[in-house]
């Protein structure tokens, strides 16, 4: 089996329809890996959603080409159904796409237009509400809109997953949440991830919340892909960032100030728990140490 | 789909059309209805249509837009007006002299089922044939194919009815069909009604297409401003307008978006059972219609809250008097349209 999920050849794509052209996207070129997470990096309107529009067919490769899991996006016998049920993508606030009058005929769309049964509609609705935290039981009769944004969120993000995708877009899905719903959000696209394996591909301008879960980071300025990487390196170089506008999260250009100034750190430290435990492993080894010290004078 | 149902678009440019004032278009506009108008009663009396037609070229030259962009714009409704003005054509008859009589032709019934069977035959196999796997596969996403193919089945029926309708009266029977008789009168008002049509519609196109929305309103709102003497709120009007015609292109956007983001959901409006369709269609519209109110009560409040409303007058930042332009192409238009009526 082939493990590359998304193939992207020279693809560039220019909007027509406006009175004035533009490149959104120039020679673009990447590999994204079957079962990671990667993340999708820029400033506004350096072509980050252009691009990821193309992996479900919603934008057509002119010229270049994209492969989803072998087929050419581009080909005249595309099934666009088939590749948009494959490949789910959650647009930014999804919530104002809710539409119908409960939540378990929201979820229910997409699954139905597949032409399922209905016992096996009813099990993936519910699957999806439970995955996303939002019990059908509980929540299946009621009105998306008596719920709060964060939940109606998740609620979209159920429509997505009760069509089964094997790739999962997700584009800016943490703008206008308060922190607490963030990281709820974040906590169920994580048991997503472990549960279904699903390959998922993460848009944002905001480095810090992708550096906790993204495997692997592609950095766009005006169109072109200008760095690729794990998070680790990517963020090493912060200088070049803020070139194209972009900051690395602030626990990471203070571990770099930090290395700088002869600290020795190891590489592995990304999130702020690894560099809590880290700080107090060193701190229980000076306090072995100090004793001696203490002795000897 | 939604880039060509862009209506009102403006187009930046530097041509004659885009230099003059938003006042100037709309009294030509104005003028130019009002003549066309008087014009329509002294029959068989061209010279101010051929004027007119003469002033759309021009100003279809001066707007320096490109032809294909417009005839995008124009083509829909001048073909339906025309269509539809067809009919009037072959109207009753009226007072006014034939120019040319049709007919009447006497048809045995013999003949007419004969013809009949014969055009069954030729469409039903014609149709067939569309339906056959090289041509369908190849076409079949062909919108004037569908149509043509829906169309000679449709005839091939009718045929066949007529067919059998005429099978069972007297063979030796005649039937008389006509006389069509085209009078001066019709002419006279299909040529007329089709000109009139024309040259306001692509007048307007071409107003909306060269003028800056805001500068158009602001032109309307001088025009109109000897109507404060009657207590109209002639302010009001303009803020509304002006509103309206910002939002225009936000709301595109967001239809777009809408529509890309309920695609990705499995909302499909070209494809599936009626019932499917339907349920697409819906399930676009409560959630556009859902957003778009949101944003009207926000943008009320915000508003609102800045104090934002039309109470008296308002000036203007850039006062923009006419100029040598303005002058010279009202007062040629004005002659030649109003010259036209005499000779």
């Amino acid at each position: 089996m082939n493990d590359v999920m998304i193939e992207v050849a020279h693809l560039s794509h220019t909007y027509t329809t406006a009175p004035v052209k533009k490149k959104a996207l120039d020679d673009v070129s990447m590999q994204i890996p079957r079962g990671e997470c990667v993340a999708v990096i820029g400033f506004n309107g350096s072509g980050k959603s252009t691009l990821v529009q193309h992996f479900n067919g919603l934008l057509r490769p002119t010229p270049g080409s994209v492969r989803v899991d072998g087929v050419d996006v581009g080909g005249a016998q595309v099934n666009l159904r088939a590749l948009r049920q494959k490949v789910g993508m959650l647009f930014q606030f999804p919530e104002s796409q809710l539409f119908a009058s409960t939540i378990y005929q929201d979820v229910a769309f997409g699954p139905q237009r597949m032409g399922l049964g209905r016992h096996e509609l009813r099990a993936r609705v519910k699957h999806a509400l439970d995955i996303v935290g939002l019990p059908l039981q509980d929540y299946g009769q009621r009105s998306p809109f008596e719920l709060s944004g964060g939940q109606r969120r998740r609620v979209a993000l159920a429509g997505i997953l009760a069509m089964t995708p094997r790739v999962l877009i997700l584009d800016e899905p943490s703008v206008g949440l308060d922190g607490e719903g963030r990281a709820e959000f974040y906590a169920y696209l994580q048991r997503v991830r472990q549960e279904q394996g699903v390959t998922t591909i993460l848009v944002s301008h905001d480095m810090a919340e992708v550096a906790a879960i993204a495997d692997g980071l592609y950095v766009l300025h005006h169109g072109k892909l200008v760095m690729q990487g794990t998070p680790a390196s990517v963020f090493a170089q912060s200088e070049q960032l803020r070139r194209w506008d972009l900051a690395a999260p602030p626990l990471h250009e203070l571990l770099a100030a930090l290395r700088q100034r002869g600290i020795a750190l190891p590489e592995d430290v990304m999130s702020v728990e690894d560099a809590f435990h880290f700080l107090q492993q060193t701190q229980k080894q000076k306090q072995k140490q100090l004793p001696d010290v203490s002795s000897r004078s | 789909m939604l880039t060509n149902m862009s209506p009102g678009i403006f187009y930046p440019g530097t041509g004659p059309l885009h230099r003059l004032q938003a006042r100037t278009k709309l009294l030509m506009i104005g003028l130019a209805v009002v003549v066309m108008l008087i014009a329509n009663q002294h029959q068989w009396h061209f010279a101010p249509y051929i004027v007119a037609v003469t002033w759309v070229l021009g100003s279809i030259f001066g707007a320096g837009i490109g032809l294909r962009e417009l005839w995008r714009r124009l083509s829909f409704l001048l073909m339906l007006v025309f269509s539809s003005l067809l009919f009037t054509f072959l109207g009753g008859s009226s007072s006014s002299p034939a120019v040319w009589t049709l007919g009447p032709w006497l048809l045995r019934n013999v003949t007419i089922s004969h013809i009949a069977l014969f055009l069954a035959i030729g469409c039903g196999i014609l149709a067939l044939a569309c339906l056959l796997p090289p041509l369908a596969k190849r076409y079949r996403s062909r919108f004037f194919f569908r149509l043509l193919r829906s169309i000679l089945i449709l005839v091939t029926c009718g045929a066949l009815l007529l067919f059998g309708w005429t099978m069972g009266l007297p063979p030796q029977h005649t039937v008389p069909l006509g006389p069509i008789i085209i009078t001066r009168q019709r002419i006279w008002i299909l040529v007329v009604s089709f000109v009139i049509f024309m040259a306001l519609y692509t007048f307007s196109t071409l107003l909306t297409m060269t003028t800056n929305p805001v500068a158009l309103i602001e032109g309307l709102t001088i025009l109109l401003s000897p109507l404060r003497r009657l207590k109209l709120p002639v302010d009001d009007f303009a803020l509304m307008a002006l509103l309206g015609l910002r939002f225009i292109p936000t709301l595109l956007d967001e239809v777009e978006q809408l529509q890309k983001a309920q695609a990705a959901r499995g909302a499909d409006l070209l494809h599936g059972t009626w019932r499917e369709r339907l349920q697409s269609f819906s399930s676009f519209f409560t959630a556009l219609i859902q957003g778009t109110l949101r944003r009207a009560a926000d943008l009320a409040t915000a508003l609102e809250s800045r104090g934002y409303r039309s109470s008296g007058q308002r000036t203007l930042l850039y006062e923009k008097p006419l100029r040598r332009l303005d002058y010279l192409i009202l007062i040629i238009f004005g002659l030649s349209m109003l010259g036209s009526l005499f000779f």
